[in-house]
């Protein structure tokens, strides 16, 4: 019988990051253009105009959820690249640098879609 | 058992005789367990990622995740702004044209650009589709992906009425 002092969570943490990166590759191009420059420099009706297009749609809870879930999955893909670069870059941090950047890849998602059901 | 006069290694081989406990195990004057793995870190220089073109594709790549990183949480914050009201969300719009916003804008479009664009160039190399006898061309399979990424952006702009 296997046990779990000699295996590794790697598998979990690498299937995370490849569904983060193959959604970013589709999603954040189109993203970041839209929202970092269409929209504020007033396309699609500017601010009032988003607002009202989205805010039915994107607010229902569940909606929220996926949203907030995929969001979630590309800063995961990021973190775990983050840190897998600080050893390229010769650092070998101690193991609360890695909770630490993990940690922001779990709670962002999860403060947000706190934050979206209060409000 | 006492591994603090001995190495690990010793204390573990010492072991195997009375109970055969993974070395992960020996836990040293009652502190936290010690981990068996202790990699072999072969000495480089800090900027050996500077030296050859492709090195410098791959840090390029690598720094890419962590603009796009910011940006993703740019976009949670833009999120949370968009359920707590009309004001919220101008306030969120309005934050995307100060230049610490513009900066990061700038730097994510290319960023997001270099990490799409270097991941379609390698999925010929994982995905391999067979057609009878032979391979569907990388040329194909790459351009599916571009499709793909055009087909998002054409939902996103039907979808916020650009049509």
């Amino acid at each position: 019988m296997r046990r779990w002092e000699g295996r590794t969570n790697e598998p979990l943490m690498w299937s995370l990051f490849g569904g983060g990166g193959m959604l970013a590759v589709f999603t954040m191009p189109v993203l970041v253009v839209v929202f970092g420059l269409l929209v504020p420099f007033g396309a699609f009706g500017g601010a009032p105009g988003t607002y009202e297009r989205m805010h039915g749609l994107l607010t229902h809870p569940l909606v929220a959820l996926v949203v907030c879930l995929a969001l979630g999955l590309v800063l995961w893909h990021c973190c775990h690249r983050t840190y897998h670069a600080l050893h390229d870059l010769g650092l070998h941090p101690p193991e609360l640098v890695r909770a630490g950047i993990y940690g922001i890849a779990m709670l962002t998602p999860a403060v947000a879609y706190a934050l979206c059901l209060a409000s | 058992m006492s591994a603090s006069t001995v190495s690990g290694r010793a204390a573990a081989a010492r072991s195997k005789g009375s109970d055969a406990r993974p070395e992960a195990l020996v836990v040293r004057d009652g502190a936290a367990p010690v981990s068996a793995r202790r990699p072999y870190r072969a000495p480089t220089s800090r900027t050996w990622f500077l030296k050859t073109r492709e090195y410098r594709a791959y840090a390029l790549r690598e720094a890419s995740s962590v603009v796009v990183g910011l940006f993703v949480f740019d976009l949670a914050v833009g999120f949370v702004c968009l359920h707590r009201g009309l004001d919220a969300w101008q306030w969120w719009v309005a934050m995307q044209t100060r230049p610490v916003n513009l900066i990061l804008t700038a730097l994510s479009v290319v960023m997001s650009l270099v990490h799409a664009t270097t991941w379609f160039q390698a999925t010929p190399k994982i995905i391999r589709i067979r057609r009878g006898r032979r391979y569907v061309a990388d040329g194909w399979v790459v351009a599916q992906h571009y499709v793909l990424l055009l087909a998002f952006a054409a939902i996103v702009y039907v979808w916020l009425g650009g049509l």
